[in-house]
């Protein structure tokens, strides 16, 4: 590593550590900007009630010093309490993350390989009806949102198929046994599989017309060598760019698919929430994931400066 | 253009011994018989067939194409019917029948006669007339969405692209900040701020969504900056704005013409994932992802109520996204024949 990628590395976690901050404070000052106040709820309660809460909570200090306290929290590692049951933010996310991380793992390991597959036997197939299908599928999945793919999964795979069969060969709800586990992963990594293997196909074609690929068979590699060896090395590197916004893809992805699956993961808590309008709540789920997909994107970045020297590791001018 | 023309030729013999033939063949061609025309310099000049302008070759290759003329026809079938069929429609969007619920299509209403073409739902509404509703909403917030970011774009990218410098430098600074921030998570958060409905998600999306644009309009006005008519437009003292506006944007349309189309099915998507999410359109209004999520709660017994819903989106997305592929091979001059 010399001097040249350790500054770009710096600046992309500068820029990183800009937009978390940028991401609190909008978090931060939105919440504030909600009508009424969290407390009283549409309930007519005592002056000094309401004032004894508002100093509880803070909320009685002129707002840039709440503000800094709120910062401070932060900075801390207090994310906030539900105004529901009192629970730590810090408590649902050490419960309910892991499981919205692991579904979101298999999804997301599962849509590469299986994206850059297709890709490449559309890509070295190009033209026949192997390419049309391959491509076929991607379209469709690039088409039908993930709510759409995960209740057809759950009534044919999960209810159907048992009713034919006798047998719960996957699970309808939950997240348990392996067999609960195969159709939410599946609905969440359909769309992003069919987006990766479009541009893997792309990324091919336009490796396998390079000069380099008619070096190599003109030195008489076999078939297998050029495609895995010269081709698909470097076809992978602009799919490696999109692994980013995929991880986003697929975390929003989980919103929907744990609601349709009945999953206790993150997704499904953060959507509940919503709708029952548990502020401090949203406010910590909301930095918890925009932190974490700002480090996912991060983390892609650096990779992607490091793998390619191609890539002009200068940062400022693209 | 030859400068010389054979004006006679020698007349082709078959030959059996071919030494003796081409022997044969050159000392039977005299040199008289070739002479100098000279050249017609008017004609040389003068075009044969008619210009084409970029734009009537990218059309006249849209319209060869079967896929992207069927995409053209759904998508206008799918706007006359949201514009026409709430209107003509026998039964009203929010007209409640509780006796009459949850039934299959192409059921006859015992009240007024009239036939379900897709059933009825939860309450009795008639799914039909709730699906063009629905896409009087998704077609109205993506053609929002799209016009508002597609300006918003222009502008910045414009903009940061032509000056460059220390603006570009501070522009894309503050763009990389925003668009670093997840934009699902911006949405929900004023979703959850703002009242709910309509504007509030054309707001929602397009404080986030614009960035991509702006991204592809200053890459292309920066591939464009160096050339001879800007160059040309700047010596005639054409101030920015007018060169941006009259000479930059005209060059970069296609682009931002098959960039939209490409966005247009993730703002729709997008759309019904919030009103899924109880976070989109508000009831009694209704959208394409409250009714999908109406199905899908209802889905183990009465499938239908999903399926028309998600086809309708499946289908209004298939047509974008196709037809934006076909108007990226359209516009691409590494094509034209």
């Amino acid at each position: 590593m010399n001097s040249k990628q350790l500054m770009y590395i710096l600046k992309r976690i500068l820029y990183a550590a800009i937009t978390v901050w940028a991401l609190i404070t909008v978090t931060f000052f939105l919440m504030r900007l909600l009508p009424g106040d969290p407390f009283t709820g549409g309930k007519a309660i005592p002056e000094e009630t309401k004032q004894a809460l508002f100093a509880k909570y803070g909320m009685d200090k002129p707002l840039w010093e709440q503000y800094l306290i709120y910062f401070g929290r932060i900075l801390q590692g207090d994310l906030g309490t539900s105004l529901r049951n009192g629970r730590a933010m810090t408590d649902i996310i050490a419960e309910s993350f892991p499981v919205s991380l692991e579904l979101g793992m298999r999804a997301l390991i599962f849509a590469f390989i299986m994206g850059v597959l297709l890709g490449i036997v559309a890509a070295v197939k190009r033209g026949t009806v192997w390419d049309s299908l391959t491509m076929f599928i991607a379209l469709i999945g690039v088409s039908v949102p993930s709510f759409v793919v995960g209740s057809l999964l759950q009534y044919f795979l999960g209810l159907k198929l048992m009713q034919a069969t006798g047998v719960q060969v996957f699970a309808v709800v939950g997240w348990a046994d392996m067999n609960s586990k195969i159709l939410p992963s599946f609905a969440l990594a359909f769309g992003s599989m069919a987006t990766i293997s479009r541009l893997m196909r792309t990324s091919m074609l336009d490796v396998l017309g390079q000069d380099y690929i008619m070096t190599a068979k003109a030195k008489g590699l076999s078939q297998k060598a050029i495609i895995w060896k010269h081709a698909v090395r470097n076809a992978l590197m602009p799919v490696i760019t999109v692994l980013g916004p995929l991880v986003a893809a697929l975390l929003t992805g989980t919103f929907v698919v744990e609601n349709i699956f009945t999953i206790p993961g993150m997704g499904r808590h953060f959507v509940q929430c919503v709708q029952q309008n548990d502020y401090p709540l949203i406010a910590g789920t909301t930095m918890f994931y925009g932190a974490f997909l700002v480090l996912a994107n991060l983390v892609v970045d650096i990779l992607y400066g490091l793998i390619d020297p191609r890539v002009k590791l200068t940062g400022g001018k693209e | 253009m030859g400068l010389f023309s054979i004006k006679k030729k020698a007349p082709f013999e078959p030959v059996v011994d071919t030494a003796a033939a081409v022997y044969d063949a050159e000392s039977s061609i005299d040199a008289s018989e070739f002479e100098a025309v000279g050249t017609d310099s008017a004609s040389m000049e003068s075009i044969v067939r008619p210009s084409i302008s970029f734009w009537q070759d990218a059309m006249s290759r849209l319209r060869r194409s079967k896929v992207a003329v069927v995409c053209i026809g759904i998508l206008t079938l799918l706007i006359l019917g949201a514009i026409f069929v709430p209107i003509f429609s026998p039964f009203g969007m929010n007209d409640q029948n509780i006796t009459f619920i949850h039934q299959p299509p192409m059921c006859v209403d015992p009240v007024n006669g009239q036939v379900h073409l897709f059933g009825t739902d939860s309450l009795g509404r008639d799914i039909f007339v709730r699906i063009w509703c629905g896409a009087r909403v998704s077609l109205i917030v993506a053609a929002a969405v799209a016009l508002i970011d597609c300006v918003m774009g222009i502008i910045y990218g414009g903009v940061s692209g032509y000056f460059g410098g220390s603006v570009d430098n501070v522009m894309m600074r503050i763009l990389e900040v925003i668009s670093g921030i997840p934009y699902l998570i911006i949405v929900m958060l004023l979703m959850v701020v703002l009242p709910r409905g309509l504007v509030t998600i054309i707001i929602a999306y397009s404080i986030t969504g614009w960035t991509g644009m702006a991204r592809l309009v200053r890459g292309q006005v920066i591939a464009l900056k160096g050339q001879e008519f800007l160059i040309a437009a700047q010596a005639m003292g054409a101030k920015p704005r007018r060169i941006i506006a009259r000479h930059l944007v005209p060059n970069i349309l296609s682009v931002i013409i098959v960039n939209i189309t490409l966005d247009i099915p993730a703002i729709i998507f997008t759309e019904a994932f919030l009103s899924m999410l109880g976070l989109g359109i508000a009831p009694p209004e209704t959208s394409w992802g409250i009714l999908a999520n109406d199905g899908i709660l209802n889905f183990q017994i009465y499938p239908t109520e999903l399926l028309f819903p998600a086809l309708f989106i499946c289908f209004t997305m298939l047509s974008f996204n196709l037809l934006g592929d076909q108007l990226r091979d359209a516009f691409d001059p590494k094509l034209r024949r």
